[in-house]
Protein backbone atom coordinates (compact mmCIF):
# COMPACT_ATOMS: atom_id res chain seq x y z
CA UNK A 1 0.00 0.00 0.00
CA UNK A 2 1.52 3.31 -0.80
CA UNK A 3 2.23 5.78 1.66
CA UNK A 4 0.40 9.43 1.05
CA UNK A 5 1.67 12.26 2.55
CA UNK A 6 2.03 16.04 2.22
CA UNK A 7 5.69 17.16 0.66
CA UNK A 8 6.34 20.57 1.87
CA UNK A 9 9.97 21.24 0.26
CA UNK A 10 8.43 21.97 -2.93
CA UNK A 11 5.51 24.44 -1.40
CA UNK A 12 1.91 25.02 -2.15
CA UNK A 13 0.46 26.15 -5.25
CA UNK A 14 -0.47 29.74 -6.20
CA UNK A 15 -3.78 29.98 -7.85
CA UNK A 16 -2.57 33.57 -8.86
CA UNK A 17 0.10 32.54 -11.13
CA UNK A 18 -2.14 29.53 -12.72
CA UNK A 19 -4.65 32.46 -13.66
CA UNK A 20 -1.65 35.03 -15.21
CA UNK A 21 0.23 32.23 -17.23
CA UNK A 22 -3.76 31.42 -18.44
CA UNK A 23 -3.67 34.80 -19.23
CA UNK A 24 -0.42 34.99 -20.77
CA UNK A 25 -1.49 32.47 -23.08
CA UNK A 26 -4.91 33.78 -24.35
CA UNK A 27 -2.81 37.26 -24.46
CA UNK A 28 -0.20 34.82 -26.69
CA UNK A 29 -3.23 33.47 -29.10
CA UNK A 30 -4.99 36.68 -29.22
CA UNK A 31 -1.43 38.90 -30.17
CA UNK A 32 -1.04 35.84 -33.07
CA UNK A 33 -4.13 36.44 -34.60
CA UNK A 34 -4.07 40.31 -34.36
CA UNK A 35 -0.58 40.89 -35.19
CA UNK A 36 0.34 40.67 -39.08
CA UNK A 37 2.79 38.68 -40.40
CA UNK A 38 5.87 40.80 -39.91
CA UNK A 39 4.93 40.53 -35.99
CA UNK A 40 7.00 39.27 -33.28
CA UNK A 41 5.27 36.02 -32.69
CA UNK A 42 5.73 35.29 -36.92
CA UNK A 43 9.28 36.38 -36.75
CA UNK A 44 9.82 33.85 -33.94
CA UNK A 45 8.45 31.34 -35.96
CA UNK A 46 10.43 32.28 -39.05
CA UNK A 47 13.37 32.06 -36.61
CA UNK A 48 12.66 28.54 -35.42
CA UNK A 49 12.19 27.73 -39.05
CA UNK A 50 15.54 28.70 -39.41
CA UNK A 51 17.37 27.66 -36.50
CA UNK A 52 15.84 24.11 -36.20
CA UNK A 53 17.01 23.24 -39.98
CA UNK A 54 20.39 21.92 -38.84
CA UNK A 55 18.94 19.64 -36.30
CA UNK A 56 16.02 18.57 -38.22
CA UNK A 57 18.80 17.54 -40.76
CA UNK A 58 20.95 16.05 -38.11
CA UNK A 59 17.70 14.20 -37.01
CA UNK A 60 17.75 12.95 -40.37
CA UNK A 61 20.95 11.78 -41.00
CA UNK A 62 21.25 9.94 -37.44
CA UNK A 63 18.58 8.10 -37.80
CA UNK A 64 19.29 6.85 -41.76
CA UNK A 65 20.95 3.63 -40.19
CA UNK A 66 17.24 2.98 -37.73
CA UNK A 67 15.01 3.53 -40.44
CA UNK A 68 17.27 1.44 -42.77
CA UNK A 69 17.03 -1.45 -40.42
CA UNK A 70 13.56 -0.70 -40.05
CA UNK A 71 12.49 -0.91 -43.47
CA UNK A 72 15.00 -4.03 -44.22
CA UNK A 73 13.23 -6.13 -41.05
CA UNK A 74 9.56 -4.89 -42.25
CA UNK A 75 9.97 -6.03 -46.11
CA UNK A 76 11.38 -9.46 -45.15
CA UNK A 77 9.61 -10.04 -42.24
CA UNK A 78 7.09 -12.26 -43.64
CA UNK A 79 9.72 -14.74 -45.13
CA UNK A 80 12.68 -13.83 -43.32
CA UNK A 81 13.17 -17.74 -41.85
CA UNK A 82 13.53 -19.05 -45.37
CA UNK A 83 16.24 -16.76 -46.20
CA UNK A 84 18.13 -16.90 -42.98
CA UNK A 85 21.14 -18.78 -44.12
CA UNK A 86 21.50 -17.01 -47.35
CA UNK A 87 21.24 -13.98 -45.95
CA UNK A 88 24.18 -14.45 -43.30
CA UNK A 89 26.06 -16.03 -46.85
CA UNK A 90 25.00 -12.36 -48.87
CA UNK A 91 25.66 -9.93 -46.03
CA UNK A 92 28.82 -8.48 -47.59
CA UNK A 93 27.68 -8.38 -50.52
CA UNK A 94 24.50 -6.38 -49.43
CA UNK A 95 26.39 -4.03 -47.34
CA UNK A 96 28.11 -2.87 -50.49
CA UNK A 97 25.15 -3.38 -52.84
CA UNK A 98 23.30 -1.13 -50.29
CA UNK A 99 25.72 2.12 -51.45
CA UNK A 100 24.73 1.23 -54.91
CA UNK A 101 21.42 0.64 -55.01
CA UNK A 102 20.64 4.12 -52.81
CA UNK A 103 22.59 6.00 -55.29
CA UNK A 104 20.50 4.20 -58.04
CA UNK A 105 16.72 4.72 -56.68
CA UNK A 106 18.06 8.21 -55.72
CA UNK A 107 19.02 8.88 -59.49
CA UNK A 108 15.44 7.35 -60.04
CA UNK A 109 13.32 9.65 -57.65
CA UNK A 110 15.55 12.70 -58.92
CA UNK A 111 15.00 11.92 -63.25
CA UNK A 112 11.05 10.92 -62.23
CA UNK A 113 11.11 14.60 -60.64
CA UNK A 114 12.85 16.64 -63.57
CA UNK A 115 10.62 14.57 -66.09
CA UNK A 116 7.33 15.11 -64.08
CA UNK A 117 8.43 19.45 -63.90
CA UNK A 118 9.51 19.22 -67.40
CA UNK A 119 5.96 17.65 -68.59
CA UNK A 120 4.25 20.02 -66.71
CA UNK A 121 6.33 23.11 -67.85
CA UNK A 122 6.77 24.46 -64.60
CA UNK A 123 9.86 26.39 -63.42
CA UNK A 124 10.69 24.49 -60.29
CA UNK A 125 13.81 23.95 -57.92
CA UNK A 126 14.40 20.80 -56.49
CA UNK A 127 14.79 20.72 -52.25
CA UNK A 128 15.02 17.93 -50.00
CA UNK A 129 13.21 16.86 -47.53
CA UNK A 130 15.60 17.51 -43.40
CA UNK A 131 12.53 17.43 -41.45
CA UNK A 132 9.32 15.31 -40.76
CA UNK A 133 6.29 16.35 -38.75
CA UNK A 134 6.95 17.41 -35.51
CA UNK A 135 3.70 16.68 -33.36
CA UNK A 136 0.82 14.31 -34.13
CA UNK A 137 -1.81 16.87 -35.45
CA UNK A 138 -0.07 18.99 -37.76
CA UNK A 139 1.58 17.92 -41.08
CA UNK A 140 4.93 19.84 -42.09
CA UNK A 141 8.08 18.90 -43.53
CA UNK A 142 11.17 21.11 -43.78
CA UNK A 143 12.75 21.76 -47.06
CA UNK A 144 16.50 22.75 -47.38
CA UNK A 145 15.46 25.80 -49.90
CA UNK A 146 14.61 29.04 -48.25
CA UNK A 147 14.83 33.04 -49.87
CA UNK A 148 18.12 32.47 -50.59
CA UNK A 149 17.10 30.07 -53.65
CA UNK A 150 13.94 32.18 -54.87
CA UNK A 151 11.03 30.05 -52.37
CA UNK A 152 8.27 32.20 -51.17
CA UNK A 153 5.40 32.04 -48.46
CA UNK A 154 2.70 30.50 -50.88
CA UNK A 155 4.26 28.67 -53.42
CA UNK A 156 2.93 24.95 -54.54
CA UNK A 157 5.41 22.00 -53.76
CA UNK A 158 5.06 18.88 -55.70
CA UNK A 159 6.68 15.85 -55.97
CA UNK A 160 7.08 12.55 -59.08
CA UNK A 161 2.77 11.99 -57.72
CA UNK A 162 1.55 15.27 -57.88
CA UNK A 163 0.98 17.87 -55.23
CA UNK A 164 2.93 17.79 -51.78
CA UNK A 165 1.69 20.80 -50.24
CA UNK A 166 2.28 24.70 -49.46
CA UNK A 167 5.39 26.46 -48.26
CA UNK A 168 3.68 28.49 -44.96
CA UNK A 169 6.88 29.61 -43.18
CA UNK A 170 10.33 30.18 -45.25
CA UNK A 171 13.77 31.72 -43.84
CA UNK A 172 16.93 32.22 -46.28
CA UNK A 173 18.22 28.16 -46.15
CA UNK A 174 15.14 26.30 -45.61
CA UNK A 175 10.85 26.43 -45.57
CA UNK A 176 8.34 24.60 -43.85
CA UNK A 177 5.63 22.83 -46.21
CA UNK A 178 1.98 22.37 -45.19
CA UNK A 179 1.30 18.75 -46.33
CA UNK A 180 -2.12 18.87 -47.92
CA UNK A 181 -2.48 15.76 -45.11
CA UNK A 182 -2.53 18.79 -42.93
CA UNK A 183 -6.37 19.03 -41.27
CA UNK A 184 -5.75 22.63 -42.11
CA UNK A 185 -5.30 22.23 -45.59
CA UNK A 186 -7.71 22.66 -48.41
CA UNK A 187 -7.47 22.55 -51.76
CA UNK A 188 -9.54 23.53 -54.66
CA UNK A 189 -9.61 20.56 -56.78
CA UNK A 190 -11.88 19.22 -59.93
CA UNK A 191 -12.25 15.57 -60.63
CA UNK A 192 -10.84 14.92 -64.32
CA UNK A 193 -13.63 12.98 -65.74
CA UNK A 194 -16.08 14.96 -64.54
CA UNK A 195 -15.03 18.65 -64.55
CA UNK A 196 -16.80 18.48 -61.28
CA UNK A 197 -15.42 20.94 -57.71
CA UNK A 198 -14.92 20.03 -55.00
CA UNK A 199 -12.19 20.61 -51.75
CA UNK A 200 -9.72 17.98 -50.97
CA UNK A 201 -9.32 17.73 -47.09
CA UNK A 202 -6.61 16.61 -45.01
CA UNK A 203 -7.53 14.67 -42.18
CA UNK A 204 -5.04 13.71 -39.14
CA UNK A 205 -5.00 10.14 -39.33
CA UNK A 206 -7.45 9.46 -42.28
CA UNK A 207 -6.61 9.58 -45.87
CA UNK A 208 -7.89 12.64 -48.02
CA UNK A 209 -11.26 13.63 -47.80
CA UNK A 210 -13.44 15.13 -50.78
CA UNK A 211 -15.70 17.42 -49.78
CA UNK A 212 -18.45 19.75 -51.29
CA UNK A 213 -18.96 17.69 -54.75
CA UNK A 214 -22.71 17.61 -55.77
CA UNK A 215 -24.31 14.10 -55.46
CA UNK A 216 -24.69 13.91 -59.31
CA UNK A 217 -21.74 14.51 -60.10
CA UNK A 218 -19.80 12.47 -57.46
CA UNK A 219 -16.92 10.44 -58.45
CA UNK A 220 -16.64 6.90 -58.59
CA UNK A 221 -13.09 4.60 -57.22
CA UNK A 222 -10.11 5.26 -59.76
CA UNK A 223 -11.03 8.73 -60.42
CA UNK A 224 -7.99 10.94 -60.60
CA UNK A 225 -8.30 14.95 -58.95
CA UNK A 226 -6.84 17.64 -60.23
CA UNK A 227 -6.25 21.17 -58.94
CA UNK A 228 -8.75 23.15 -60.44
CA UNK A 229 -6.37 26.77 -59.98
CA UNK A 230 -9.26 28.46 -58.24
CA UNK A 231 -7.90 30.74 -55.90
CA UNK A 232 -4.78 31.03 -57.33
CA UNK A 233 -2.89 29.37 -54.41
CA UNK A 234 -2.01 25.90 -56.26
CA UNK A 235 -1.15 26.14 -60.35
CA UNK A 236 -4.08 24.31 -62.58
CA UNK A 237 -3.92 20.77 -63.13
CA UNK A 238 -1.36 19.23 -60.68
CA UNK A 239 -2.98 15.65 -59.76
CA UNK A 240 -4.03 15.61 -55.89
CA UNK A 241 -4.78 12.00 -55.87
CA UNK A 242 -7.38 9.58 -56.97
CA UNK A 243 -10.74 8.43 -55.49
CA UNK A 244 -10.52 5.12 -53.34
CA UNK A 245 -14.00 5.31 -51.92
CA UNK A 246 -17.64 7.05 -52.53
CA UNK A 247 -20.36 6.23 -50.08
CA UNK A 248 -23.48 8.45 -49.70
CA UNK A 249 -26.67 8.34 -47.20
CA UNK A 250 -29.91 9.78 -48.55
CA UNK A 251 -29.84 12.70 -45.87
CA UNK A 252 -26.07 13.52 -46.70
CA UNK A 253 -26.06 16.65 -48.58
CA UNK A 254 -22.83 15.84 -50.25
CA UNK A 255 -21.34 12.32 -50.35
CA UNK A 256 -18.65 10.45 -48.46
CA UNK A 257 -15.33 10.05 -51.23
CA UNK A 258 -12.29 9.24 -49.64
CA UNK A 259 -8.96 10.40 -51.69
CA UNK A 260 -5.53 8.78 -51.69
CA UNK A 261 -2.32 10.74 -52.73
CA UNK A 262 -0.59 9.32 -55.51
CA UNK A 263 2.83 10.47 -53.51
CA UNK A 264 4.23 8.43 -50.37
CA UNK A 265 4.05 11.76 -47.79
CA UNK A 266 5.58 10.10 -45.25
CA UNK A 267 8.39 8.85 -46.95
CA UNK A 268 9.22 11.58 -49.25
CA UNK A 269 13.03 12.42 -49.77
CA UNK A 270 13.12 15.08 -52.57
CA UNK A 271 10.36 17.56 -53.71
CA UNK A 272 10.03 20.57 -56.56
CA UNK A 273 8.86 23.89 -55.43
CA UNK A 274 6.76 25.55 -57.60
CA UNK A 275 8.75 29.06 -57.83
CA UNK A 276 5.75 31.94 -58.48
CA UNK A 277 3.55 29.14 -58.49
CA UNK A 278 0.31 31.04 -57.60
CA UNK A 279 0.96 32.25 -61.43
CA UNK A 280 1.70 29.65 -63.21
CA UNK A 281 -0.57 26.56 -65.20
CA UNK A 282 0.23 23.22 -65.55
CA UNK A 283 -0.30 21.16 -68.60
CA UNK A 284 -3.63 19.18 -68.01
CA UNK A 285 -3.57 15.59 -67.40
CA UNK A 286 -0.39 16.17 -65.85
CA UNK A 287 0.63 12.88 -63.96
CA UNK A 288 -0.99 10.42 -66.10
CA UNK B 1 24.45 28.39 -9.70
CA UNK B 2 21.08 29.51 -10.94
CA UNK B 3 18.33 27.42 -9.73
CA UNK B 4 16.19 27.19 -12.90
CA UNK B 5 19.36 26.47 -15.08
CA UNK B 6 18.89 22.71 -15.29
CA UNK B 7 14.98 23.37 -16.34
CA UNK B 8 16.10 25.75 -18.67
CA UNK B 9 18.81 23.01 -20.47
CA UNK B 10 15.75 20.52 -20.50
CA UNK B 11 13.50 22.48 -22.13
CA UNK B 12 16.27 23.42 -25.20
CA UNK B 13 17.05 19.95 -25.05
CA UNK B 14 13.88 18.98 -25.54
CA UNK B 15 13.33 21.29 -27.67
CA UNK B 16 15.83 20.36 -30.20
CA UNK B 17 15.24 16.71 -29.80
CA UNK B 18 11.34 17.42 -30.52
CA UNK B 19 12.63 18.92 -34.27
CA UNK B 20 15.32 16.53 -35.21
CA UNK B 21 14.66 12.91 -33.33
CA UNK B 22 11.00 12.69 -32.27
CA UNK B 23 9.39 12.88 -36.01
CA UNK B 24 11.57 9.32 -36.72
CA UNK B 25 9.91 7.75 -33.76
CA UNK B 26 6.45 8.32 -34.79
CA UNK B 27 4.53 5.01 -34.41
CA UNK B 28 1.06 4.91 -36.59
CA UNK B 29 1.64 9.04 -37.16
CA UNK B 30 1.79 9.37 -33.50
CA UNK B 31 4.89 11.53 -32.52
CA UNK B 32 6.28 11.69 -29.05
CA UNK B 33 5.64 15.49 -27.66
CA UNK B 34 9.39 15.05 -25.93
CA UNK B 35 8.56 18.90 -24.34
CA UNK B 36 5.40 17.64 -22.94
CA UNK B 37 7.43 14.82 -20.97
CA UNK B 38 10.08 17.08 -19.71
CA UNK B 39 7.65 19.49 -18.97
CA UNK B 40 5.38 16.92 -16.82
CA UNK B 41 8.73 15.88 -14.76
CA UNK B 42 9.91 19.78 -14.39
CA UNK B 43 6.39 20.01 -13.00
CA UNK B 44 6.60 16.13 -10.66
CA UNK B 45 10.46 17.02 -9.41
CA UNK B 46 9.93 20.88 -9.45
CA UNK B 47 6.22 21.58 -8.21
CA UNK B 48 3.09 23.57 -9.62
CA UNK B 49 5.33 27.31 -10.07
CA UNK B 50 8.03 25.49 -12.01
CA UNK B 51 5.20 23.00 -13.79
CA UNK B 52 2.84 25.97 -14.83
CA UNK B 53 6.14 28.18 -15.87
CA UNK B 54 7.96 25.74 -17.92
CA UNK B 55 4.34 24.52 -19.62
CA UNK B 56 3.68 27.99 -20.96
CA UNK B 57 7.37 28.09 -22.35
CA UNK B 58 7.72 24.84 -23.51
CA UNK B 59 3.76 24.89 -24.86
CA UNK B 60 4.90 28.12 -26.53
CA UNK B 61 7.94 26.30 -28.08
CA UNK B 62 6.07 23.44 -29.44
CA UNK B 63 3.30 25.94 -30.91
CA UNK B 64 6.56 27.81 -32.82
CA UNK B 65 7.70 25.23 -34.61
CA UNK B 66 4.42 23.73 -35.65
CA UNK B 67 2.42 25.30 -38.42
CA UNK B 68 -1.01 26.31 -36.80
CA UNK B 69 -1.69 29.14 -34.67
CA UNK B 70 0.26 30.09 -31.27
CA UNK B 71 -0.73 29.85 -28.40
CA UNK B 72 -3.25 26.52 -27.85
CA UNK B 73 -0.63 24.41 -26.72
CA UNK B 74 1.23 26.84 -24.01
CA UNK B 75 -2.13 27.70 -22.52
CA UNK B 76 -3.06 23.68 -22.31
CA UNK B 77 0.54 22.64 -20.87
CA UNK B 78 0.51 25.60 -18.66
CA UNK B 79 -2.43 24.41 -16.81
CA UNK B 80 -1.18 20.55 -17.20
CA UNK B 81 2.44 21.32 -15.98
CA UNK B 82 0.69 23.15 -12.76
CA UNK B 83 -1.98 20.73 -12.08
CA UNK B 84 0.85 18.40 -12.06
CA UNK B 85 2.92 20.17 -9.86
CA UNK B 86 0.21 20.54 -7.71
CA UNK B 87 -0.30 16.69 -7.34
CA UNK B 88 3.15 16.06 -6.92
CA UNK B 89 3.62 18.60 -3.97
CA UNK B 90 0.64 16.61 -2.44
CA UNK B 91 0.95 13.06 -3.29
CA UNK B 92 3.84 10.84 -2.10
CA UNK B 93 4.11 7.42 -3.32
CA UNK B 94 7.88 4.93 -3.65
CA UNK B 95 8.79 3.66 -6.87
CA UNK B 96 8.12 4.67 -10.04
CA UNK B 97 4.25 3.54 -10.81
CA UNK B 98 2.72 6.97 -9.13
CA UNK B 99 4.48 9.29 -11.67
CA UNK B 100 4.03 7.77 -14.66
CA UNK B 101 0.23 6.95 -13.72
CA UNK B 102 0.24 10.64 -13.55
CA UNK B 103 2.13 11.05 -17.20
CA UNK B 104 -0.42 8.71 -18.63
CA UNK B 105 -3.28 11.04 -17.26
CA UNK B 106 -1.66 14.31 -17.87
CA UNK B 107 -1.07 13.09 -21.56
CA UNK B 108 -4.84 12.43 -21.96
CA UNK B 109 -5.80 15.62 -20.22
CA UNK B 110 -3.47 17.36 -22.57
CA UNK B 111 -4.14 16.25 -25.40
CA UNK B 112 -8.01 16.24 -24.94
CA UNK B 113 -8.13 19.86 -23.72
CA UNK B 114 -5.82 20.88 -27.18
CA UNK B 115 -8.49 18.86 -29.01
CA UNK B 116 -11.01 21.10 -27.26
CA UNK B 117 -9.38 24.30 -27.54
CA UNK B 118 -8.39 23.73 -31.20
CA UNK B 119 -12.39 22.73 -32.22
CA UNK B 120 -13.08 25.95 -30.17
CA UNK B 121 -11.06 28.11 -32.65
CA UNK B 122 -12.43 25.82 -35.72
CA UNK B 123 -9.37 24.35 -36.44
CA UNK B 124 -7.63 20.37 -36.34
CA UNK B 125 -10.14 17.56 -37.45
CA UNK B 126 -13.08 15.22 -36.40
CA UNK B 127 -12.99 15.78 -32.44
CA UNK B 128 -14.18 11.95 -31.65
CA UNK B 129 -11.76 10.54 -34.20
CA UNK B 130 -9.32 12.66 -32.95
CA UNK B 131 -9.61 11.04 -29.70
CA UNK B 132 -9.44 7.85 -31.40
CA UNK B 133 -6.41 8.37 -33.75
CA UNK B 134 -4.24 10.35 -31.63
CA UNK B 135 -5.40 11.36 -28.50
CA UNK B 136 -5.88 8.04 -26.82
CA UNK B 137 -2.11 6.68 -28.91
CA UNK B 138 -0.44 9.46 -27.95
CA UNK B 139 -1.50 9.50 -24.34
CA UNK B 140 -0.12 5.25 -24.63
CA UNK B 141 3.23 6.36 -26.37
CA UNK B 142 4.16 8.99 -23.58
CA UNK B 143 3.22 6.50 -21.19
CA UNK B 144 5.66 3.89 -22.47
CA UNK B 145 8.46 6.78 -22.85
CA UNK B 146 7.38 8.20 -19.73
CA UNK B 147 8.80 4.55 -18.16
CA UNK B 148 12.50 4.67 -19.84
CA UNK B 149 12.77 7.97 -19.81
CA UNK B 150 11.76 9.49 -16.35
CA UNK B 151 13.49 7.66 -14.00
CA UNK B 152 16.85 10.08 -16.05
CA UNK B 153 14.93 12.86 -16.51
CA UNK B 154 13.86 12.81 -13.08
CA UNK B 155 17.03 12.60 -11.58
CA UNK B 156 18.59 14.85 -14.12
CA UNK B 157 16.65 17.97 -12.88
CA UNK B 158 16.42 16.51 -9.38
CA UNK B 159 19.78 18.13 -8.84
CA UNK B 160 19.04 19.78 -5.32
CA UNK B 161 17.73 16.22 -4.19
CA UNK B 162 19.96 13.57 -5.48
CA UNK B 163 18.57 10.49 -5.98
CA UNK B 164 20.82 7.41 -5.17
CA UNK B 165 18.10 4.94 -6.22
CA UNK B 166 15.59 5.12 -8.96
CA UNK B 167 13.30 3.14 -5.94
CA UNK B 168 12.56 6.57 -4.75
CA UNK B 169 11.41 8.93 -7.32
CA UNK B 170 8.43 11.08 -6.62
Amino acid sequence: MKRLEIDTRRGAGRPILLVGLVVAALVLTTLWYREGTGGPLHSMRRGIVAVSQPFAAAGTVITTPIRAISNWLSGLGTSRGDYDSLMAQNLELKQRLAGLEEAKLENERIRALVDFAKAQDLKTIGAGVIGRPTDSRQRSILIDRGTGSGVKVGDAVIAAGGLVGQIVEVSPWGARVRLITDSDSGVSVLVQRTRANGIVRGSIQGPLQLDFIDKTLAPVRGDVLLTSGLGGVYPKDIVVGEVTGVSSQQVDLFPTITVASRVDIDRIEEVLVIMGSTSTSAQPGGGE
Amino acid sequence: MNKAFPAIVALIAAAILQVSIAPHLAVFGVVPNIIFLVVVTLAFVKGPVAGGVSGLIGGLIFDLIGTSIVGPYALVLSVVGYTTGMLSANLFAEGWILPVTIVAVASLSAELAYGIVLAVLGLGGTFWRDVLTVMIPSAVYHTVLAVLAYPWLARLLRADRPMRSFRRLA
